[in-house]
């Protein structure tokens, strides 16, 4: 008994130092690091959302809560503040525009760019009227929870205070990006956020436990006391004998659970074809993709372009590849090879960003559609599976970025009915559309996967109905790129920045050297019909015989004469270097001659002197 | 940044030292300098330009020539330092001017260099200065010309790229200031044998 105790002390001794050590690195437990590189192996308890150990004799069983149970050891809060989990009021600055959430709506012809991040074009969830609630719900299938998945229900609105109630929160699913264990399922965890089973996602996804049932479809009088809502049943011999779990946890993320959320779909190339696909060459050559997109424990993820932060630079493609300084070498991290760019000239790094020529297709005469695992969910199996279309993807579009680089990008365009006040649009959300809309648009397109035609008349009635009351704001819908808006009751559309494409930069998937643009020659893009420059992008919209494509070169902000008549002298670059070479041969020649001779007349006064 | 302003001072302190030799040259003759004078000296540069009758072919054509090396000198120089006087870079439209009349100049040096050379010997120190600029025109010429033409082949990697633009801008500020001083020179001769051959005026 005594020898018990001892060990009992000796243990809470060594936990007090381990959490007193890991408290002076600011963390808890798990948060310390002391370098040792073999990971630890993850035998833990199951703590339920109040943090009660939950056991395999417990009858119901309780899933099981990561905030709790990963909570124990880690610092839930710090991890929380994360790029993965943005709630209402960010702490990050945006960055450079991302890939957004879109708002699909397609009765009222809507697709509205959401983020909560801050980018450039994107709206936040609230100014188009999503509730955190109806975020979650909405987005939900591709979320890792956190952020606005955490959020406590409006008080105002007791039935969304009941329905978190019911669901619980969507807490952050560490397992979903952490779990290597091959039964880790983000279709499931999908399929149980579909379900709005928010606070069964982790257990059910982990392949440790079964969950039955549907949390929306209880209804609002459900009381978990009495009524059979939901089950959970843990795995047999999923426990130890001290009641704990082991779960297979890695710092770093395999690609495959990025890729559940981090996948696109190139609809040009068929279904039967997608074996002719090759990955990103970095991960071919045995990268992982937390290889450079690291974190720290704030979870802040390098993004990949940050050159201005020196921690971060040398794990952007210009850091790894070329270094970042002169005095400490850092190039070659992991392997990376120096680029040659044998006969590139240096213009090209200062207008190009790597992107531009390493990363996505070939461009081709006609532009490629994508779907999304984020706006289009794909990755979902089964009978859930969806066959979204809407919103139409483009790329690669290669247009500048936020550092005025041209570079390789996706683009939708938005179409929405909003608000024109001074020179911002503000949407109004669908519902508010079709309730004024009434009749005009009809509601019996719930799973038409493309737009259902609008007319100009149809549009025209619209923007009368949602007249506001305050003249300084004027109705108006904005779809491929125009904005209409009635003027003396005449519909007519114009340019506005609010109707521009939105568009984010791409960096995947990498396409070897030998595959980047300019391996072929300068043809690759200087020529009179070059698919960087002149392709068509769809300005993909509703509207009835409204087919309209924009040059990428205007979107690209150049001038398609001057690129044009620049490109048209690459006819003659052949001709100007034979020319050049010729002359320079001839006064080479000359040169020659006259140095042959004055070495005659200095050689011949050299054997005059001794006279 | 510094390529800059070392070009804004060469080309400052060249020019200027050219316009103080030629003030300096108006006010140590005896001659009285009107107005009407002026004017007449400047026309008399300009028939400078002007194809005389007494020119053979081959005469005719190195001058024709030297005209269109002229003229591509100047849209080359223009296109070439402008922008850099004016804090930008060389781009766009100027460039596609620039790459336009290179080759144009190349070849025009080509023919001088053939027709002009053996008038270009040393003998004694009669325009020397002349001559060592006419020399020195045609070794820069090299390596401002092939420096663009070997970055047009898959030779030269990135750092390789850059030294060549380096090596073109250097060359072509050498390039400029030789040529600046030639032609200034040239003009001076050119005038002083026209002096020489007509006295009375």
């Amino acid at each position: 008994m005594n020898s018990d105790k001892q060990i009992i002390l000796i243990v809470l001794a060594a936990a007090a130092v381990g959490t007193a050590f890991a408290a002076e690195q600011g963390g808890r437990l798990g948060d310390g690091n002391d370098a040792n590189r073999s990971p630890y192996v993850h035998w833990i308890d199951l703590l339920d959302e109040k943090g009660v150990k939950i056991r395999p004799q417990d009858n119901p069983a309780r899933p099981f809560s990561t905030r709790m149970t990963c909570g124990q050891c880690h610092d839930y809060e710090t991890i929380a503040s994360g790029r993965h989990f943005p709630g209402p009021q960010p702490q990050d600055a945006p960055g450079r525009p991302g890939q957004p959430w879109v708002l699909r709506d397609v009765r009222t012809r809507t697709q509205v760019p959401i983020s909560p991040r801050g980018w450039k074009g994107a709206f936040p969830p609230e100014q188009v009227g999503l509730s955190g609630w109806d975020y979650l719900n909405e987005f939900g299938t591709h979320l890792p929870g956190g952020g606005y998945g955490e959020l406590p229900a409006d008080p105002q609105n007791p039935r969304l205070v009941t329905r978190q109630e019911i669901s619980g929160k969507y807490e952050i699913n560490c397992l979903a990006c952490h779990n290597r264990d091959n039964r880790q399922d983000l279709n499931t965890a999908a399929l149980q956020a579909a379900r709005q089973n928010y606070r069964w996602i982790a257990a059910a996804s982990s392949g440790l436990a079964v969950v039955n049932g549907t949390a929306s479809a209880l209804s609002d009088f459900f009381d978990p006391e009495y009524d059979e809502g939901i089950t959970t049943h843990y795995q047999e011999g999923i426990f130890n004998k001290e009641g704990q779990v082991f779960f297979d946890i890695s710092r770093n993320c395999p690609p495959e659970r990025c890729y559940f959320c981090h996948s696109n779909q190139n609809l040009k190339l068929g279904e039967s074809d997608i074996w002719r696909e090759d990955e990103d060459v970095h991960l071919k050559s045995g990268l992982s993709c937390t290889d450079c997109h690291r974190n720290g424990r704030d979870h802040k993820i390098n993004r990949g372009y940050e050159m201005s932060d020196p921690r971060l630079a040398s794990l952007t493609c210009e850091g790894c590849h070329l270094g970042t300084s002169a005095v400490e070498p850092d190039a070659g991290r992991l392997g990376a090879p120096k680029p040659l760019h044998r006969g590139i000239p240096t213009i090209h790094f200062e207008k190009l960003a790597c992107t531009a020529c390493h990363t996505s297709l070939w461009p081709g005469q006609e532009i490629a559609q994508w779907r999304t695992a984020r706006m289009h969910k794909i990755g979902l199996h089964g009978k859930h599976s969806m066959d979204l279309r809407l919103p139409k993807v483009y790329g690669p579009v290669f247009l500048k970025g936020h550092d005025g680089k041209i570079g390789p990008h996706r683009l939708f365009w938005p179409a929405y009915w909003g608000l024109l006040e001074g020179e911002s649009v503000l949407p109004l959300p669908p519902a508010e559309v079709l309730k004024a809309a009434g009749s005009i648009l009809a509601a019996d397109a719930e799973r038409v996967n493309d737009w259902r035609v609008l007319t100009e008349e149809q549009i025209a009635e619209v923007l009368r109905r949602l007249a506001p009351s305050d003249s300084a704001k004027q109705p108006v819908y904005i779809c491929g790129g125009r904005l209409y808006r009635l003027d003396a009751d005449a519909l007519v559309s114009t340019d506005h920045p609010a109707a521009e494409p939105y568009a984010w930069p791409i960096a995947h998937d990498v396409r070897p050297a030998k595959q980047a643009l300019g391996a072929l020659g300068c043809a690759d893009c200087h020529t009179t019909d070059s698919p960087f420059f002149f392709t068509p992008v769809p300005a993909d919209s509703p509207i009835a015989g409204m087919e309209r494509f924009v040059p990428m070169v205007q979107l690209q902000g150049l001038s398609r004469l001057y690129v044009w008549a620049f490109n048209f002298s690459f006819v003659f670059r052949p001709w100007m270097k034979a020319i050049c070479l010729g002359a320079c041969g001839l006064v080479g020649l000359v040169l020659l001659a006259y140095a042959i001779k004055t070495a005659a007349v200095l050689s011949e006064k050299a054997v005059e002197e001794p006279k | 940044m510094i390529f800059r302003w070392i070009s804004l001072l060469v080309f400052a302190v060249l020019l200027g030292g050219i316009g103080l030799h030629i003030l300096l040259h108006l006010f140590t003759r005896s001659r009285r300098w009107t107005f009407r004078e002026l004017i007449r000296a400047k026309i008399h540069v300009c028939t400078l330009l002007l194809l005389e009758q007494k020119l053979s072919p081959w005469g005719r054509f190195r001058k024709l020539v030297l005209l269109l090396a002229l003229l591509s000198f100047a849209v080359l120089f223009l296109t070439g330092f402008g922008p850099l006087f004016f804090g930008c870079r060389l781009a766009g439209w100027l460039l596609m001017i620039h790459a336009t009349f290179a080759p144009i100049l190349a070849v025009c040096l080509a023919v001088l260099a053939f027709g002009w050379a053996g008038a270009m010997v040393f003998e004694g120190r009669s325009d020397a200065v002349l001559k060592c600029c006419f020399w020195a025109l045609l070794v820069l010429s090299l390596p401002l010309a092939l420096s663009m033409v070997f970055s047009m082949f898959p030779w030269f990697g990135t750092d390789g790229q850059a030294m060549l633009l380096e090596i073109h801008r250097w060359c072509a500020l050498a390039f400029g200031s030789s040529a600046f001083l030639f032609l200034y020179l040239l003009i001076r001769r050119q005038i002083g044998m026209e002096h020489q051959n007509n006295p009375v005026e």
